[in-house]
């Protein structure tokens, strides 16, 4: 049985008839071509597939697709704006923060979600915000370099 | 499958009588969500109850600190209400998984689970609240040890009952409780061992005091031995350590091929027993 | 000039990663696309008596089934050690697609094609199998003994041996150890581990009724895998085109080859269905079913002088390889070559390894590729001489590091040595005079230990090892280089850029490289054996002379410029007082029917990488657990192209390494297999668990690198381990000679000792 999915997704109202079995993420990856959020594990155990849902952080795989009625979602993909990198992004890219790139949404969006409402960050709280995000690649210290400057240059920019 | 998003108590018992046991509650679902994908539970509907106002609020009422089953872990953990009277369930439900889990996962959810470890459920359990729960037949009101009918079961019977909230009573100027967690990694995994407890201590004396750990039993048991030992003695480093010791009475740990031995487990239990108690004596200045 | 190289250029591929813009290849849905699930074995060893696979046949949606009775059995190898192994020397072949007769929990029995991933899943479930089960064994040791049950009898070179008994010998060592005034030994046991990439194994192949063959692929050697696939289905190369998307999600060593068997398994069903299958192994198959790092077991006698000269070294390793060879042989090779009797100036050295196949799933690949299961037996041995003769390890080390004019083992020279500066310098880093050998009491003791070693920057010459690529100038002057590399994270493809600018005289931004795909470039053997960078700026090097040969001399015809004396520099061609920048000139000359264009092919030399890492930790003496303070990791990787990646991949490293000491281990349950189906089981470091980092590059100009570059890929993880057991027995007395160091271990450990 199909139900009716409203909501709003990187700024645009979405409608669409969706499987209530299905998960938030195969709907944006494969019904929004939204291939951004990536799938590491399909069991809320990495971290990949993290998304922002109504301010939140959360794993995009453990949400059934109607959970996100009348939901505000971003994804990776709307992190940019019109071209221009949000400066979360440009610290990953310029303290080496990325590698294979896989986990690299996954951890952006969840380093918005903490700066959206946290401007000034501790260490350990930049680390409770990514340990649910797993790299295999970085061993996290350039992640977490590139997320303090990067709330540091938000905050000089405000 | 169908998809209810109840908006309020009322809503999901009428689910409940329409779908005669077929319709099941989600909370957070990151339990019941891979449960469903491994067939290890079904149902032709979910109603979720994560837009219920009433359910979404922690208050005082009555005495009361009321934590509402929609309320997430990330919520509890966060909460100055709560951190002001038991900064230990802010710790336990800010364990659990991580914080992607926790934005959405609830403390009922993790009571109703009935995974013996849950943390959150730990560091509840000494606190000995009392958890609503509603059907249509009406209301009732369960402790901690009635939650759970097995191991890894609940007694709940989500197509048929929603546990409403969970009311736990405002401590005493010196009653506090602890947690404590042996674990492997912080995120992402759950612990070795973990084990909770709460006193209240008058004239350095324990006058009252519950004492529970994980993984040794169904739920987060019962150091019962420990408990008695310590009623009415004097909260110090050595019974403390006396009652690590009495809490492998009450404790039938297994092994598990990552999370520790049993012997590693029977090795270890007394010190996060003593540490827990120790704890206590700690935040009231006592140790 | 040096104008990018030794700087911190942003990688190129940041842009893509930080938007989600990039593509992998679980990213790629193609028109009529299929999706495929695959039947395992629930048995360690079992003969399929009968299979039926009409049920799934008959599901509507279901496009394929394919099993061991209607798929080629043509033997083959899912590593590219099939397609790299010297002349003279014959690759194991001991798989296929699919079997009858299953050799491990895991084993591929068939697989569906299907309109969605859950017909595809229902439609396996259908398949009727009935096995007999055989008997089985999984531990290397047990499965030398000659009643042993044989895993591989028709194909095993003696009683479980896979390939052949690796043997290295130098000097004598016999005599060595009748000179030796003290003799220490030891026996370790090592686990298995899994490299956890993040995107797991995946493959779309399409293959087309006119005979061509498209595989989209996680592969981190595209030519390699081409090979392998067009070997298996007798399909000609050049019809069989492999690509990365062009970003593959982590490698570590996974797939050298195929990627588990994605590629493999998703050609034999788009053979048959004639549609594109896409197939994506979940992360419980990508455990369960891939390669790990060999596990195992390593006995080690070191001999020395009283004065603390090595005169002797002897070590065997008995590695557990599973059930099919992948790199078996040549991973025992690296161990003893690069673990054992890379690192000292030991005069007499021997050597066995034994590759052993067990009923278990595969071990192959994983960064190091032997040289941490080396480093740690002969690291444990000469921590226990200094022991012995009372001497600091360091000073210890030091006296017997390899040095520039040792002849040894290796068949090239030893070139620069960076190995005592990295000690010395990871030892003033964790702060070795002031805490190491200190009193440790209390419940919460701390310790601080060290190791060191070596690796190579390629596999030249112990296996086939080459590459080549096309250097062209458009015709505007900016500039393609075209190569089979990968990029599979460590941003080779940047810093090779760097290097070419550099090279060629070109601004770092008008050069563009095509890479991760055999349509890219001509035959690369792909990211292995930390060899992108050191190897592919070789054959950059000499294809960027020749190609600036070529351009000055059409300058010097055209222009009329003198070409004694020609320089291409920031884009502009001078020579005397005249100049024309690469721009004009790449047009004049397309206008005059010219395109400067090279391609050029070269087997590398090596070189050796030196490392030492110093850890310090604290120990719960209650509770057994470890906590890995710091690791201070110094690296002789030659001239450092770009000092933020290559801090990178000695950060990345060194995590797996601490994983590796204290956490990761693939346990395994009788009749059920691996327990560690998951990251939630499986206790690689998460953000908030990871010590204190502190990379020290050393820059030894080696002579045989461009501009003095050695490899770095696989080192950050090799001497880990060693060094933190090494901090361990100093915080605690105790020395451990199997991990992870797991708290059920050291508290055990710590209980027996306290008993003693």
């Amino acid at each position: 049985m199909s139900e009716i999915l409203k909501c709003i997704i990187n700024d645009e109202e979405i409608e669409a008839l969706v499987d209530p079995d299905m998960r938030l993420v195969d709907f944006l990856r494969e019904r929004m071509q939204l291939t951004g959020t990536k799938i590491g594990c399909k069991k809320g155990e990495c971290g990949a597939c993290t998304i922002i849902m109504d301010g939140k952080a959360v794993n995009s795989c453990m949400v059934p697709v109607m959970r996100a009625s009348g939901s505000v979602i971003q994804t990776i993909e709307g992190v940019e704006k019109n071209g221009r990198l949000h400066i979360i992004q440009e610290e990953f890219i310029n303290k080496g923060a990325i590698q294979c790139g896989f986990c690299t949404p996954g951890m952006i969006m969840s380093s918005k979600a903490l700066l959206d409402k946290n401007p000034s960050p501790t260490s350990d709280e930049v680390k409770e915000a990514l340990g649910g995000n797993i790299c295999r690649c970085t061993g996290y210290r350039k992640i977490e370099e590139a997320v303090l400057s990067a709330a540091k240059r938000l905050r000089e920019e405000v | 499958m169908k998809y209810i998003i109840a908006e309020s108590v009322d809503d999901v018992l009428r689910a409940f009588s329409e779908n005669d046991g077929k319709a099941m509650v989600l909370a957070g679902g990151t339990d019941l969500v891979l449960d469903a994908e491994s067939g290890k539970k079904s149902s032709d509907a979910w109603i979720d109850i994560m837009r219920i106002p009433e359910l979404k609020e922690i208050k005082t009422e009555d005495n009361k600190i009321v934590i509402g089953s929609a309320v997430t872990l990330t919520e509890i953990a966060r909460s100055e209400l709560i951190k002001k009277y038991y900064p230990s369930l802010c710790k336990g439900a800010g364990t659990v998984g991580s914080l992607q889990i926790r934005n959405a996962a609830t403390l009922t959810g993790n009571i109703v689970s009935a995974q013996p470890a849950a943390d959150a459920a730990m560091a509840l359990a000494p606190l000995d609240p009392e958890i609503v729960v509603v059907s249509n037949e009406g209301e009732r009101i369960l402790n901690m040890e009635e939650m759970y009918s097995g191991f890894g079961k609940s007694a709940i019977d989500s197509t048929r009952e929603l546990v409403k909230e969970v009311r736990i009573h405002i401590p005493a100027e010196n009653e506090k409780a602890s947690f404590i967690r042996l674990e492997l990694r912080k995120s992402l995994s759950l612990p070795m061992l973990n084990a909770a407890a709460r006193a209240r201590v008058e004239n350095g004396v324990i006058k009252e005091i519950m004492i529970n750990m994980a993984p040794v039993g169904v739920g987060p048991k019962r150091a019962r031995a420990a408990e008695e030992f310590l009623l009415g003695k004097e909260l110090n480093e050595e019974n403390a350590t006396e009652a690590g010791k009495l809490a492998l009475k009450d404790a039938n740990p297994r092994s598990n091929p990552l999370r520790g031995s049993k012997e590693y487990r029977e090795e270890t239990l007394p010190v996060i027993i003593e540490r827990a108690v120790a704890d206590i004596g700690v935040q009231l200045g006592l140790l | 000039m040096e104008s990018y190289v030794g700087k911190n250029i942003p990688r190129n591929d940041g842009y893509d990663k930080a938007t989600g813009r990039g593509k992998f290849t679980h990213d790629i849905f193609l028109p009529h696309m299929l999706y495929a699930k695959v039947l395992r074995s629930p048995y360690a060893h079992a003969k399929v008596t009968s299979i039926d696979t009409s049920e799934a046949e008959k599901l509507k949606g279901v496009r394929a089934v394919c099993t061991f009775e209607n798929t080629t059995n043509k033997l083959f190898n899912t590593s590219a050690s099939v397609v790299t192994t010297n002349p003279g020397a014959e690759p194991v072949r001991d798989q296929t697609v699919f079997t009858g007769e299953p050799k491990y929990i895991g084993d591929e029995i068939a697989a569906v094609a299907a309109d969605t991933e859950k017909i595809a899943e229902e439609a396996v479930k259908l398949i009727k199998v009935e096995y007999e089960e055989l008997p089985y064994v999984l531990d290397p040791l047990e499965a030398l003994k000659d009643d042993a049950p044989d895993v591989q009898p028709e194909l095993a070179h003696k009683k479980n041996i896979c390939g052949e008994v690796i043997e290295i010998n130098f000097g004598d060592v016999k005599e060595g150890f009748e000179e030796a005034e003290e003799v220490v030994e030891a026996f370790v046991k090592l686990p298995r581990v899994k490299q956890a990439q993040m995107e797991t194994h995946a493959a779309v192949a399409s293959y087309k009724g006119d005979g061509t063959l498209e595989v989209y692929s996680t592969t981190q050697t595209p030519h390699p895998t081409k090979m392998i696939i067009a070997y298996t289905f007798d399909l000609p190369e050049s019809k069989v085109h492999v690509k990365n998307p062009p970003y593959v999600g982590g490698g570590f060593g996974v797939r050298i080859g195929i990627s588990g068997k994605a590629e493999i398994i998703a050609t034999a069903l788009t053979l048959k269905a004639k549609r594109p299958v896409k197939y994506v192994y979940t992360r419980e198959e990508d455990f369960i079913a891939s390669d790990t790092r060999h596990g195992g077991y390593l006995k080690g006698r070191l001999g020395a002088k009283k004065d603390g000269t090595f005169v002797a070294l002897d070590t065997t390793a008995w590695l557990n390889t599973g059930a099919y060879a992948t790199f078996g042989v040549e991973l025992l090779g690296v161990c003893g070559a690069c673990g054992t009797a890379g690192t000292y100036h030991v005069p007499n050295l021997h050597y066995s390894g034994y590759p052993v196949y067990t009923n278990q799933q595969t071990a192959g690949a994983f960064r190091g590729f032997g040289t941490p299961q080396g480093t740690f037996i002969v690291e444990t041995l000469v921590d226990a001489m200094a022991k012995k003769l009372g001497m600091d390890p360091i000073e210890l080390r030091k006296m017997n590091t390899m040095r520039e004019e040792d002849k040894n083992w290796f068949p090239f020279s030893v070139g620069s040595v960076g190995i005592n500066e990295c000690l010395d310098r990871a030892a003033e880093e964790i702060g070795w005079k002031e805490k190491r050998g200190k009193c440790k009491e209390g419940k919460i003791r701390r310790g601080v230990g060290i190791a060191c070693g070596t690796h190579v920057s390629n596999a030249a010459p112990f296996c086939v090892d080459y590459n080549a690529v096309t250097l062209r100038i458009e015709q505007d002057g900016s500039m393609v280089v075209q190569s089979g590399i990968p990029e599979i994270g460590p941003g080779s493809t940047t810093a090779l850029l760097q290097v070419t600018a550099d090279e060629m005289g070109i601004d770092f931004d008008k050069i563009t490289m095509q890479y991760g795909d055999t349509k890219a470039g001509p035959f690369d053997i792909g990211s292995h054996a930390t060899r992108t960078l050191y190897t592919v700026s070789q054959v950059i090097d000499k294809a960027a002379k020749k190609l600036k040969a070529d351009i000055f001399d059409y300058t010097a015809e055209l222009m009329k410029m003198e070409r004694e004396g020609m320089k291409l520099e920031g884009g502009v061609i001078t020579s005397g007082e005249k100049s024309i920048s690469i721009k004009a000139l790449a047009y004049e000359a397309h206008l005059r029917g010219k395109q400067f264009i090279v391609s050029e092919c070269l087997v590398p030399p090596n070189s050796l990488p030196w490392y030492a890492q110093a850890a310090e930790v604290e120990v719960d003496m209650e509770t057994g657990m470890v906590k890995v303070l710091k690791v201070a990791a110094a690296h002789d990787v030659g001239k450092v192209v770009n000092p933020r990646l290559a801090e990178g991949q000695i950060e990345g490293g060194v995590i797996q390494g601490v994983g590796y000491a204290c956490r990761e281990e693939m346990t395994y349950v009788d009749n059920k297999g691996f327990y560690n189906n998951g990251f939630h089981k499986y206790m690689l470091p998460t953000a908030d668990d990871v010590p204190e980092i502190v990379p020290i590059l050393v820059e030894s100009n080696d002579p045989k690198g461009i501009y003095g570059i050695k490899g770095i890929g696989e080192v950050g993880v090799c001497p880990t381990a060693p060094a933190i057991v090494s901090a361990v027995e100093d915080a605690t007395g105790i020395r451990f000679y199997e991990i992870p160091m797991t708290p059920g271990r050291v508290l055990k450990a710590i209980k027996e000792k306290e008993k003693a």
